[in-house]
């Protein structure tokens, strides 16, 4: 019976999205994009590595976009460095909420002084400007693509933490939930029978912020140059930013790619997030 | 009045309490990312090539060779009597080393807080007094585009727009020259301080949007409307007067926001401040001073969130009535 009906307005859901104008522009934006990014290291005209010309010269004929500042053909690493990107965002964002589900549950089923050393070491932690904390992170692990996205998981893991802990906690009140404490339920089935389905809603719009977030922290940490080498979009800017005044296709065509799928990735949340909140006031 | 006074006194006492319990956990939690978790760090920092020898020296010069609950507490110790530490990749103290930056970013992250709060307060009660007007629309929609906007993307944006590529009236770096004042250099300045303004600027004024939009379709200000009451003073004595306590809170956010963005847009700037500072000692993996500065600027946050409380209670007559008294 609750399956119907949750697959009832899952589907309202869906349909209230198709009708948002903005929401479907901002999933046609993340097809180009994430299209752009998984296809492009096929099409593109050279190997990533190989120099085609003289650095920061400007398009011609068999190079478009001009060179970097190696002198590689700039079409061919912004074909390349999609696939990286995408993957440390979503990488970052499933780190932030797995962290987040267990250290906000935790916050609030936990016994007492437990619940509340846990609730006052989330509102320190938040505090801290999130980069930051991925900074210090970096430092301790040296700069790697896998350092990255843990850097950006334990970024956003205090936050998601409290959005967590808040639902958690609305749910622990609930009379069905004190009726399977009653029962004597397991911690573990109270979680996953009891606490987890309460807070589904919550966590699903909880995942929009975060990937939004973490593409974000991913772009801007590896613009700083700790994406640990692979080549990506951030790390492009990063390096022809000094080219800027010659060749500023290198800089400018990343720049509007995470620009593009930045704003598409927060057009599909927001449209999303309205679609919800008007298919539970049904 | 004697009560009154005690009250206060206990609040401060208890705040302050609160305050100290909240920088131990983020030293604490720094702390234990930093020098517990990883095993070699002496390895990792001078690379494969070294030998025992030199290992052991570093180790020693980080206090690493002892117990990791002694490191902990003279780390902290030191914290306390304002001691940031020895650089691990100059060997320079880190107070020397950073305090120029220290002092340069603290003017731009004022001078953009000086810009910034007006200008949100100014743009989020215009928006609210029209709601569905043009100007909510605008700053709606352009909220949303810089908030899904990293740092660096706005401010490489404008550097391809006002100096270099379409228009070329400002310098694209902020490379100051240490021996001048800041403000001497002004034009050197306008650029990040400009990107740090947008990029702060759209929290804030959505925040002071909804918060004040909100007070103008309460009770209180019907009734103080319906009285005769003139729209300027309801505005001001009746709505505003209930949105400063909580947008004091969102005011210190937008300041920790001005803070971690000072990273990226340094960056791009080459402007010598902390932010900058800090992306060079995470790749020199200078462990003391990102731990220090780490903790430094939480400091800052967490004072000033106190004060922001305390402003904020004088503002609520309710929440500074003594309890029980009054009824």
């Amino acid at each position: 019976m609750s399956t119907v009906h949750a697959e009832h307005s899952s589907a309202s859901t869906l349909r209230r999205m198709a009708r948002d104008p903005r929401c479907v522009a901002g999933v046609l934006g993340c097809i180009v994009i994430v299209a752009l990014a998984l296809i492009g290291p096929a099409v593109a005209p050279f190997d990533p590595a190989a120099f085609v010309g003289p650095a920061f010269s400007p398009p011609s004929g068999g190079v478009p976009l001009g060179t970097d500042h190696l002198g590689r053909d700039v079409l061919t690493v912004t074909l390349n460095g999609g696939t990286a990107f995408l993957a440390q965002g979503i990488g970052g964002a499933a780190l932030a909420l797995a962290a987040g589900l267990i250290f906000g549950i935790a916050a609030a089923i936990s016994a007492r002084p437990v619940r509340g050393a846990l609730a006052f070491a989330m509102d320190s932690m938040v505090i801290v400007p999130q980069i930051l904390l991925s900074l210090v992170v970096i430092a301790a692990f040296g700069a790697s693509p896998t350092t990255l996205v843990i850097a950006v998981g334990l970024g956003q893991t205090m936050p998601t933490a409290r959005v967590i802990r808040a639902a958690a906690l609305r749910v622990a009140h609930e009379d069905y939930y004190l009726a399977a404490l009653a029962i004597g339920e397991n911690p573990v089935q109270r979680v996953f029978r009891e606490i987890l389905p309460g807070i589904a809603p919550t966590v699903l719009v909880e995942l929009g912020v975060r990937l939004t977030a973490s593409f974000v922290a991913i772009a801007s940490l590896s613009f700083l140059g700790f994406g640990g080498g692979s080549i990506e979009w951030g790390r492009m800017i990063h390096d022809n930013q000094g080219g800027l005044a010659i060749q500023p296709w290198a800089t400018i065509v990343p720049v509007v790619l995470i620009a593009v799928f930045l704003l598409s990735v927060h057009l599909v949340r927001d449209g999303a997030a309205r679609a919800l909140a008007e298919a539970m006031r049904r | 009045m004697g009560a009154r006074f005690g009250q206060a006194a206990l609040w401060c006492a208890r705040r302050l309490a609160i305050m100290v319990g909240m920088l131990l956990v983020v030293a604490t939690i720094v702390f234990l990312i930093t020098q517990a978790l990883p095993g070699d760090l002496p390895r990792q920092i001078l690379g494969q090539a070294a030998t025992d020898a030199q290992i052991a020296r570093l180790s020693e010069q980080m206090g690493l060779d002892r117990p990791l609950i002694v490191q902990y507490f003279e780390w902290l110790g030191g914290m306390l009597r304002g001691d940031l530490g020895v650089s691990l990749a100059s060997g320079t103290p880190v107070a020397t080393l950073m305090g120029p930056r220290i002092a340069a970013t603290a003017f731009m992250v004022t001078v953009a807080a000086a810009i910034t709060l007006p200008a949100a307060f100014a743009l989020g009660i215009a928006a609210a007094r029209r709601p569905g007007g043009a100007l909510d629309h605008a700053i709606s929609g352009t909220v949303f585009v810089i908030m899904s906007m990293p740092e660096f993307v706005i401010a490489i944006a404008l550097v391809a727009i006002l100096a270099t590529n379409v228009f070329h009236v400002l310098p694209a770096t902020a490379a100051l020259d240490p021996r001048i004042p800041i403000w001497d250099q002004a034009n050197l300045i306008v650029l990040p301080l400009i990107a740090m303004v947008i990029t702060a600027l759209p929290h804030l004024t959505e925040s002071v949007k909804a918060t004040v939009r909100e007070e103008l379709s309460s009770e209180h200000v019907r009734w103080a409307r319906l009285s005769g009451i003139p729209e300027r003073t309801v505005l001001t004595r009746y709505a505003l007067a209930n949105v400063v306590p909580p947008s004091l809170q969102i005011c210190v956010q937008t300041v920790g926001y001005l803070i971690g963005g000072t990273i990226a847009i340094e960056t791009v700037f080459s402007f010598p401040g902390i932010g900058s500072g800090l992306a060079n000692s995470v790749m020199t993996r200078d462990i003391t001073s990102i731990q220090s500065i780490a903790v430094l600027i939480a400091a800052v946050l967490i004072a000033l969130y106190a004060v922001a409380d305390a402003v904020g209670l004088v503002f609520t007559p309710r929440a500074r009535r003594p309890v029980g008294g009054n009824r």
